[in-house]
């Protein structure tokens, strides 16, 4: 997310996700720290009226673990049935876009903000030849640093991830074989990772190799531990998409603003 | 005219941390009243935010939302309309973090800002303890001592909303004194505080300060970074100095790294260590 509206609106769409009998499984909020966190910003805060008919209370139903009859049951899973465990959960996951789709059409009916695809935001990519991919807040920066390589004639697109768990790789494939070349921003590094890559970039690049014509990607690690990702950085980074487009050889994995 | 407001508040670490807080949030507050939206956000000196250590809150606010992700795509803002300094005594400068060696106070004033102050001083007084400036900038006074609205104690002693019935005096552009007396109501329910915004409104009064005012001592600058060709002039690349047999850290000779303890041949040399360890492996 990369504003505090949508933080809000996220953490009731995910108490709805997460509580749903077909997921059931815990979800997990990130936020960019400080510059999302430590901000102060005009949010619209729905009526508990509106919450409740969106989001009804939590029943836990027939289930054995229930605050109205506490209980104690030894929260271990033997090793002969962790994998069908395993493959529960698993299954949960596996159901849990299309209820996550249900859930943001339903937020969208009830609160009036309708965030489109759940899984991940595209911001000019209509006409554009090359696309950068990153999360969070770094969206300001890259969509500032966009609208003006477009006056200068550079036909930039930006895709936001919203979800990374689940991971809409399928979705997210289609949308990115549009273009000629990919520069995933990543503001973490995963250290030993193929490629020495971030994780978002690890991911796109194992969500596109089953596509018959990849376009060439690029892993981009920029902002580490909060440094500002300036404009000028956005706009080196096009130039290196760019040039991986027109086919120039250059690494796979490269550090943006690093001092040399 | 698309226009971004910003609005620095210069502040003691968590003794005015509420003050602050409450500046800053009302501002943004006070400007959606006329319809522009608008952030505000922290940036701590010393992190984490310490006793009496010089900290800032920043509010940018714009006439419209593809403005102020303008303003939002910079870390903070590198200049501003209105520079707020709720302690007199930070008017010397501001050494937050010693990376950034001695901010002058009126160092991200936009030309012809304004820089309020809370001071039983005059103006004549305070203008010379800040640096020069190389253009003019306008200096409001708000008579007071400074407030301890903290994050421990909270002495409401109606300085925010009176710093910011000076805002609206001084910069009317980004909101009025109606807007803010608006906010004060909704925020506070006190119209003694409404009240406070409006006489600090009447009353406050702002002297230009000319480039050849102030204090002309230059500010002590930061350290070099340790990308300084200056400092550094054979290390480039310094990060890939392990894998070409060099260490960032390296002990002196002698010493046993196993045992942790000098070895036979120490000769009670630590300079090379130290001079290493002080050059290369620390900011």
């Amino acid at each position: 997310m990369d504003n505090a509206q949508e933080a809000l609106d996220t953490a009731l769409i995910a108490y709805k996700v997460a509580e749903d009998r077909r997921v059931f499984l815990p979800c997990a909020i990130s936020c960019d720290g400080a510059f999302l966190t430590h901000s102060q910003a005009i949010v619209k805060i729905p009526s508990q009226e509106k919450v409740d008919q969106f989001l009804p209370r939590y029943d836990r139903g027939d289930l054995l673990l229930h605050p109205d009859n506490p209980i104690t049951v030894a929260p271990q899973a033997n090793e002969d049935w962790l994998m069908e465990i395993r493959r529960q959960t698993a299954a949960g996951m596996e159901r849990s876009p299309g209820v996550i789709r249900e859930a943001y059409g339903q937020f969208a009916k009830v609160f009036g903000r309708d965030y489109g695809n759940p899984f991940f935001e595209e911001y000019m990519t209509d006409d554009a030849d090359v696309v950068i991919v990153g999360m969070g807040t770094l969206s300001n920066p890259v969509r500032v640093a966009i609208r003006e390589m477009r006056k200068e004639g550079k036909k930039v697109g930006f895709v936001r991830m919203r979800w990374f768990r689940p991971f809409a790789a399928e979705e997210l494939a289609k949308s990115l074989s549009r273009f000629k070349a990919v520069g995933i921003i990543d503001r973490d590094f995963s250290l030993g990772a193929p490629h020495s890559s971030g994780v978002l970039a690890t991911e796109v690049r194992a969500a596109l190799y089953p596509l018959a014509n990849r376009p060439p990607l690029l892993a981009l690690i920029c902002g580490l531990g909060g440094r500002e990702v300036t404009l000028p950085d956005v706009k080196n980074m096009t130039d290196k998409i760019y040039a991986a487009a027109a086919g120039k050889p250059q690494p796979s994995t490269q550090w943006i603003g690093l001092r040399e | 005219m698309d226009r971004l407001f910003a609005v620095e508040i210069v502040y003691r670490g968590i003794f005015q941390k509420k003050l602050a807080a409450n500046i800053s949030r009302a501002i943004v507050l006070a400007a959606h009243k006329e319809g522009k939206p608008g952030i505000s956000f922290g940036r701590y000196g010393d992190s984490p935010e310490r006793n009496g250590i010089p900290a800032k809150y920043f509010a940018i606010v714009a006439t419209d939302e593809t403005t102020l992700e303008e303003g939002k795509a910079k870390y903070e803002p590198k200049g501003v309309d209105i520079s707020i300094c709720v302690d007199d005594t930070l008017f010397k400068g501001v050494e937050s973090w010693a990376w950034y060696g001695l901010q002058p106070i009126n160092k991200l004033l936009k030309p012809g800002g304004t820089l309020i102050v809370t001071s039983l001083k005059e103006a004549d007084q305070l203008i010379p303890l800040a640096h020069r400036k190389e253009t003019p900038y306008k200096l409001a006074v708000l008579k007071g001592t400074p407030s301890f609205s903290g994050l421990w104690v909270y002495k409401d002693d109606h300085t925010d909303v009176r710093i910011l019935g000076v805002m609206a005096r001084v910069l009317p552009e980004l909101f009025s004194l109606g807007s803010v007396q608006e906010t004060i109501r909704d925020e506070w329910k006190n119209e003694l505080k409404a009240t406070s915004a409006l006489r600090a409104f009447e009353r406050v009064t702002t002297v230009t300060v000319t480039p050849d005012q102030g204090n002309p001592t230059e500010p002590y600058k930061s350290a070099s970074l340790p990308s300084s060709p200056s400092r550094r002039p054979c290390a480039s690349r310094w990060w890939r100095w392990s894998a070409t047999g060099r260490s960032t850290i390296r002990a002196p000779s002698g010493w046993n790294t196993m045992t942790r303890s000098p070895s036979a041949t120490w000769a009670g040399n630590w300079s090379g260590w130290t001079t290493r360890r002080k050059r290369w492996t620390r900011r």
